[in-house]
């Protein structure tokens, strides 16, 4: 190639950075915290089959749980096969600190926090909340804050709101609508559920789309989720007949 | 020797060449009367989008239809050429005009090839989700979308018209910058994280961006349009413009463009695969 040897050198992917916050407050537990556990070991295999077909994103994942105290279970966001060792299965106790859930979100949707290593290379990060109770402390002034932050403003955000005590007014607010909170009636669904919006929130994330936002790709996909039927990943060779 | 060169390159990415989808993007390079044009468009990907690569056809052969109009009537008519060199303000509202001239003339030629070729015919269009389908059948020029970048020389002026991603550099004797940075009417809060505004968009006479450079007193060598896929490979706008100054650099370097043009082919091929994946394309119009 020559002349152009260094401007393909300096070629890089752009990276999606999407985050998880698992509450796992006592009420998880159970079949609940067993499901969350259970998909979290899908999740790999299915951003990796998302990034191959988008050559020029990467997809970094970071989680955390919140109960009493929030703990993030990633140092920084992972790539898949990083994730995969980095993954414990998580244990149901505690409160519902929502509200220390999204001040540490805050934190690290910053440069200074988990977006930093990449200037310039970070495309609008997917947010992927889920819990069953109503928050245990003051939410609302750290949502007041977290919304100011422009990771947060473009990122595509989603809600589990799992059973009939999880507060789908809160998880609306935090997400920005009404349509992007996923009802959960039955716990023994939450796998598939979570893969199927992991796979939506990564794809939509890191292809480009005209006139509608990725938020608005994403809330239509979930509305097509029927209660009553299995909800179909559009990703080859995940293993959906375990519904 | 001519008074520019000129040369266009669209290619298809390596994402649709593993997915064997065809190239949306196409863009073109020319010398009219009196002024000399390049235009970039980039079909969109999506499965809704099913034509947009005849959609970004359409754009070329129509814009190069609006400016040959567009500067003939300069040509022709006094009171538009005097109009037009009076005032920045008065400049912008004639832009405005061929802005809207684009938008109507490319959706009644898509309009047309539907009446001709119709949608619900088409494998593609049956191969969509019922929503999709609904949104296509309502409104047809979405099968088509595509954006609209294009830049055009005339009489000590430089007009750049831009309706979605994709990027507008300059070529200075400092080396190449990108077109907002003195063209601010092209600012475009709307293009990020992913999403473009296009020719099939609702609004997209008041999406179209477009200025007008005086080159008297903002001096400007040429112009290089490229299509998202080029400036996504990058993390950088910095890496991004050192690979527009080599672009600029070899074709100027006095070698056949043929040559330039099979090494630039070469090395886009390269960058599709090891970047963005997309389609690219590079619209070059340089003054010799």
């Amino acid at each position: 190639m020559g002349r152009y040897d260094e401007n393909i050198n300096e070629v890089a992917a752009r990276t999606m950075a999407l985050f998880y916050l698992f509450d796992k407050s006592g009420s998880m537990s159970g079949t609940k915290i067993a499901q969350v556990n259970y998909a979290m070991k899908d999740i790999p295999k299915i951003i990796k089959d998302v990034a191959d077909s988008a050559p020029n994103a990467n997809i970094q994942v970071a989680a955390a749980t919140f109960s009493t105290n929030v703990n993030w279970l990633t140092p920084k966001p992972l790539t898949p096969d990083e994730f995969i060792g980095q993954w414990h299965d998580i244990h149901a106790e505690g409160l519902t600190s929502l509200g220390a859930a999204l001040r540490s979100l805050n934190e690290k949707m910053s440069r200074k926090g988990f977006l930093g290593d990449n200037p310039m290379g970070y495309l609008a990060p997917g947010i992927i909340i889920l819990s069953d109770g109503a928050p245990t402390d003051e939410w609302e002034k750290p949502l007041e804050e977290l919304k100011k932050n422009n990771w947060f403003k473009s990122a595509t955000k989603v809600a589990f709101a799992v059973g009939d005590d999880a507060d789908q007014d809160v998880l609306a607010k935090v997400c920005g609508s009404k349509e992007a909170v996923v009802s959960i009636d039955d716990p023994e669904k939450i796998r598939q559920y979570i893969k199927f919006v992991t796979a939506t929130v990564s794809k939509t994330g890191t292809t480009s789309s005209t006139g509608k936002s990725a938020q608005e790709i994403v809330n239509e996909a979930i509305k097509t989720i029927d209660n009553d039927t299995p909800v179909v990943v559009d990703i080859p060779d995940i293993d959906d007949d375990q519904w | 020797m001519n008074k520019y060169i000129l040369d266009g390159i669209s290619l298809q990415g390596y994402a649709h060449i593993l997915s064997q989808k065809e190239c949306q993007d196409a863009s073109e390079c020319w010398e009219g009367k009196g002024y000399a044009a390049a235009i970039v468009s980039d079909g969109h990907g999506g499965e809704k989008y099913f034509r947009s690569a005849y959609g970004s056809k359409c754009a070329l052969y129509i814009g190069r239809q609006v400016f040959d109009e567009f500067i003939a009537s300069l040509h022709q008519d006094k009171k538009l050429r005097k109009k037009f060199a009076s005032s920045y303000k008065a400049r912008m509202r004639i832009l405005e005009q061929l802005c809207k001239a684009i938008i109507h003339r490319w959706s009644s030629a898509v309009e047309r090839d539907v009446a001709q070729y119709p949608l619900e015919a088409d494998e593609r269009f049956l191969a969509l989700t019922e929503q999709d389908k609904r949104e296509v059948l309502a409104e047809h020029v979405k099968a088509y979308g595509a954006t609209f970048l294009a830049a055009i020389t005339y009489d000590g002026y430089i007009i750049v018209l831009k309706l979605g991603d994709g990027n507008v550099c300059l070529v200075r004797e400092e080396g190449a910058e990108f077109a907002e940075k003195v063209c601010t009417a092209l600012v475009d809060d709307s293009l990020q994280f992913n999403l473009t505004t296009s020719l099939c968009s609702r609004d997209a006479d008041h999406a179209f961006k477009y200025d007008c450079i005086d080159i008297k007193e903002y001096p400007v060598n040429g112009i290089v349009l490229t299509s998202d896929g080029v400036l996504n490979s990058y993390t950088s706008e910095e890496a991004y413009l050192r690979l527009i100054n080599n672009i600029v650099d070899s074709y100027r370097d006095g070698a056949a463009v043929q040559q330039k043009k099979e090494e630039l082919i070469d090395f886009l091929n390269a960058l599709s695969q090891k970047g963005s994946g997309d389609d690219l394309s590079v619209a070059l119009l340089l003054r010799n």
